[in-house]
């Protein structure tokens, strides 16, 4: 079976899980909330009451700079406002994971509580797998990605304009995205196998993955990519809208937030479909 | 015999009125800016990277003082260790890195020769001096020499030096990559010799530039064949060696205060002419003469030579550059002065030589980069810049060591000015791996003045504007300082004075100080002179001082006078008391007679800031009302609060202070303003952009799950 089948089955499945995608943006929406919160407070106490803060969103030096100057002290206390709950949110989407890929591989209709029991069930393996997954990623961009783009710099540092060096510097970057990708992509199918196979050793799950990754490679990176033209084509669809949205007034706000929380359920969307289509990959190929 | 006599003292009466009126005009025209005369050979060894130098120098003693030595920057020796100081200082800020310099890229000056016209031999009186505080011992950026004696006032000494110098991998401003050199700071030069005070003659410094006296010079640079040369200067001639397969190009220019020149044969040489007449409508003369006024006759450009060196790389934008230039020909010399040389050439800074946007007289270099968005004002911004500093460090040529803001600051306001008459506002010139951002994005489009006020806020209070360009808390602090603060404190005091008063500050200061020296004094007295006004206390609180200027309104109220005051009264030798439910009663009957409100609105202003306005100017303060009427008072800011009260029938709606922005320099606009009623769109807009991001963020946080 072809790729761009896999993924037309995959699109299917996400379609059938459509309450999931809800519900997934709508756990990213409070949280967002919840973080952006103080935030609003903030503005709305030093430009509420004032003019300057009707120009206030539009790109503008003169607010911006009121603002770096109201707010430079506050910024070590934002950053780590804004980490405590990305990493809490990390453990988050591991736990939401395992709804996602257990109610895509039992094929049902999801519910509420089928979709909160897997995550529950497949949370301790999961973590497992995330934790196993911290040193890969440390590894990797730590030492792989350097001595792979090793060359793009070693062509850059003897250039003699600065095409090869902006050149070299895009695809030591595409290199990383690539690199990523895989790392990816693996501990996606580790996932997928402890799910389809109920495992409950990680090891085994991560020798599974390798071996199938090893004998489907590019036919699965392929995959992967694909589904990551459709979140390119997405974010490029957004920027397009937003670069046409009337600047002013409060229908131009409603139409930036609805354009926004289009594209972060297109985000989710395409998150779901990755399992969806790596699921499908999965049972095709297995061995 | 005595007849003989006689008239030999008559003659030599006659002589010395002669010599001695020759001596004060020659002082006279010295102090003008030429007391100075260089010729210089240098010959450029490509495979050993050196500089072979001869120098022949001759300066007249200007001054009263007899003079015993003479001070001379050596600045190649910058790169020579890292106990200069300017590597040292860099050290401190983090900017020299030792792991990027390779052996062999060091680079230096050495004085072989030096020695008076008669031969005298100076050499052994030399050493390297380091006076500027603190002291870094181990720098050779300063030499001493010792004259046998001392040079008295009128005098003038004629020097021989011979040096040879290693061009530096790709130091400060200096240095060569591959085949390609940018030769700046290179050859032996004097301090500026100052009555009573000696030498002023400053080491190289990691946030400096340079000041040296108006000289002529001639110099003769001797390149490997293929190479295009540009350079200070006018070309006077080229002579072609086919045994050495080199070419000698001389160079030559009076009234300038150094001398940098370039050569690779990567450039692509374009000659153009600014055509002043093709440039300028007799409409724009008349305009600028009204401003300034002017005799028409004072406000004409000449024609100028521009020569632009540029990249292959970047041949694409050659009409960009020239665009650029031939605006601000025009604008700089409608505005402040004719330009006084023949020739500008412009310089596509060669690759990796660390050598781009940088002034020399009459030559500046640019610097552009292959993918560039046609919205973003570079490199328009960066040629306007640089060539504008030819008309302030290159004319007006203050000591950037010690006030750099009469260039810097001056300049950036100057830059601001010319970009927005000629291109209006640009856009905000992001990328990402050298790939502009604008070709996806819409971004935000801005005037100069905006960018330079939102750095020069933010700095207000580590260093005043006039400081040591060494003694800043950083490179920061420098360069926030010296270029945006000061433009800011300038488009703030143009505010003040209204546009057609600060022009004619700008053009008297500028021609006034044409081939001088000028401190920041000299602005300031300009200043007052022209604007007719004590504006001394402006230069105390914003230049002088590390003072926040920032006034607002704290809080606007308006509330129902009440009809009846509660309490015991004496009414018509009665004593009555008022209580609520008669007050209510009054209320009652005042409304069936259909009798108006009246509202007391209260508007409490505050000085957040340290900076105060002069005394006896006032700050405006402008108060809108619910039926559109506006009433406009003044207050005269030395206080650290007033309130304003208004009796109206209506209520208040909005109250500003300095409504008509003004105070560019005030921090925080934000509290200019206070509206009563809470309008949230903005706030809104700012938190739904903050949720995207915190919700994208959250999403790439999960995906390493």
């Amino acid at each position: 079976m072809g790729n761009f089948k896999i993924i037309g089955n995959g699109v299917s499945a996400v379609r059938r899980n459509s309450g999931m995608i809800l519900w997934l943006w709508l756990i990213d929406l409070v949280f967002g909330i919840i973080v952006a919160a103080p935030v609003y407070f903030l503005v709305n106490k030093d430009f509420g009451h004032s003019p300057a803060g009707e120009g206030l969103g539009r790109l503008n030096f003169s607010w911006l700079g009121d603002s770096i100057y109201k707010y430079q002290d506050l910024l070590p206390a934002l950053a780590g406002w804004v980490l405590v709950p990305a990493l809490l949110f990390i453990l988050i989407s591991v736990f939401l994971n395992g709804g996602i890929i257990g109610r895509l591989a039992a094929g049902e209709k999801t519910t509420l509580q089928g979709f909160f029991a897997d995550c529950g069930k497949y949370f301790g393996r999961f973590f497992r797998v995330f934790l196993l997954s911290l040193p890969v990623y440390v590894l990797v961009f730590g030492g792989l990605a350097k001595l792979v783009s090793a060359p793009f710099k070693f062509w850059a540092r003897n250039a003699a304009g600065e095409m090869p060096v902006i050149v070299a510097s895009n695809l030591r970057f595409l290199t990383t995205i690539l690199l990523l990708s895989i790392v990816q992509m693996y501990f996606d199918y580790v996932k997928i196998h402890l799910v389809v196979r109920d495992g409950r050793k990680i090891f085994a799950a991560a020798a599974a993955a390798l071996s199938f990754i090893g004998r489907k490679f590019f036919k699965a990176w392929g995959l992967y990519l694909l589904v990551g033209l459709l979140f390119i084509a997405a974010t490029a669809v957004f920027i397009a809208v937003t670069n046409v949205l009337p600047g002013t007034g409060v229908v131009a706000l409603a139409l930036g937030f609805i354009s926004a929380q289009a594209y972060i359920l297109a985000r989710i969307w395409t998150k779901v479909l990755y399992f969806a289509a790596e699921l499908d990959l999965y049972r095709i190929f297995r061995p | 015999m005595k007849t003989r006599g006689v008239i030999f003292l008559f003659l030599a009466a006659i002589l010395y009125c002669v010599s001695g009126v020759c001596l004060r005009a020659q002082s006279a025209e010295s102090r003008e800016g030429q007391p100075l005369r260089y010729e210089i050979w240098v010959e450029l060894d490509h495979a050993q990277r050196m500089l072979h130098g001869r120098e022949a120098i001759s300066w007249t003693n200007t001054s009263r003082d007899a003079v015993p030595d003479m001070l001379f920057h050596l600045y190649y020796n910058a790169f020579k260790n890292e106990n200069s100081t300017v590597l040292q200082e860099s050290k401190e800020e983090s900017l020299f890195v030792r792991a990027r310099v390779k052996e062999g890229e060091w680079g230096w000056v050495d004085v072989t020769k030096i020695s008076l016209e008669d031969g005298t031999d100076l050499k052994p009186t030399a050493e390297f001096v380091t006076r500027d505080e603190p002291q870094h011992a181990g720098d050779q950026t300063v030499m001493r020499v010792t004259f046998p004696e001392p040079i008295a006032p009128g005098a003038t000494v004629r020097l021989r030096c011979e040096f040879e110098s290693r061009v530096p991998r790709s130091g400060m401003r200096t240095g060569y990559y591959k085949d390609s050199y940018f030769i700046a700071q290179w050859f032996p030069k004097p301090g500026v010799y100052e009555e009573g005070k000696g030498w002023n003659c400053h080491e190289y410094h990691a946030n400096s530039e340079f000041f040296a006296d108006f000289a002529d010079f001639l110099v003769h640079i001797t390149v490997p064949e293929n190479f295009v040369v540009g350079s200070s200067g006018k070309l006077e001639g080229m002579v072609p060696d086919t045994v050495k397969k080199t070419a000698t190009y001389t160079y030559g220019q009076s009234r300038i205060h150094d001398f940098a020149w370039t050569a690779s044969p990567e450039f692509i040489k374009v000659e153009r002419e600014f055509i002043a007449n093709r440039e300028v409508t007799s409409q724009e003369y008349e305009e600028t003469a009204g401003r300034l006024g002017l005799p028409l006759e004072e406000v004409r450009l000449p024609d100028v030579k521009m020569t632009l060196l540029i990249e292959k790389q970047h041949r694409n934008q050659i009409d960009r550059h020239f665009k650029a230039l031939r605006m601000a020909l025009k604008y700089y010399g409608l505005w402040y002065g004719p330009y006084p040389y023949e020739t500008v050439t412009m310089i596509d800074p060669p690759f990796r030589t660390g050598s781009g946007g940088m002034e020399y007289p009459t030559l500046f270099t640019a610097g552009t980069s292959v993918l560039k968005s046609r919205k973003v004002l570079s490199p328009e911004g960066v040629i306007i810049h640089e060539f504008g500093h030819g008309y302030w460090y290159g004319l007006v040529a203050n000591n950037e060591f010690e006030e750099a803001w009469l260039d810097e600051g001056i300049n950036t306001y100057s830059t601001g000015k010319v970009l927005a008459k000629a291109y209006g506002r640009g856009e905000f010139g992001a990328s990402f791996k050298g790939i502009p951002l604008g070709w996806f994005l819409k971004l935000p489009v801005y005037y100069e003045y905006e960018t330079d006020r939102a750095a020069a806020i933010n700095i207000a209070e580590y260093d005043p504007v006039v400081t040591p360009s060494w003694k800043f808390y950083n490179g920061g602090s420098y360069g926030a300082n010296v270029y945006m603060r000061a433009a800011t404190c300038l488009n703030t005091l143009e505010g003040l004075l209204g546009t057609d008063v600060m022009a004619r500050v700008m053009r008297t200061f500028h021609m006034r100080y044409r081939f001088k020296h000028p401190v920041t004094g000299d602005f300031v007295a300009i200043v007052n002179e022209v604007s007719g006004q004590d504006l001394r206390w402006f230069f105390d609180e914003l230049f002088f001082n590390t003072l926040n200027f920032d006034y607002g309104v704290a809080s606007l109220r308006s509330v129902e006078k009440p009809v009846q005051s509660l309490g015991v009264f004496d009414v018509n030798g009665k004593r009555e008391e008022m209580t609520l439910p008669k007050i209510a009663e009054l209320k009652k009957k005042e409304k069936s007679a259909r009798k108006d409100k009246i509202y007391v609105t209260t508007v409490t202003l505050r000085r957040f800031g340290e900076a105060r306005v002069g005394i006896g100017v006032p700050l405006r303060v402008r108060v809108v009302f619910a039926d559109g009427s506006e009433e406009v008072r003044e207050w005269d800011g030395q206080g650290r609060w007033a309130k304003l009260k208004f009796e109206k029938p209506v209520k208040a709606k909005l109250a500003e202070i300095d409504p008509d922005m003004i105070w560019l320099i005030d921090s925080n606009r934000a509290n200019n303003g206070f509206r009563i009623e809470t309008k949230r769109e903005g706030v809104f807009r700012v938190a739904a952009k903050f949720l995207f991001l915190i919700q994208n963020l959250l999403l790439a946080a999960g995906s390493v799950s």
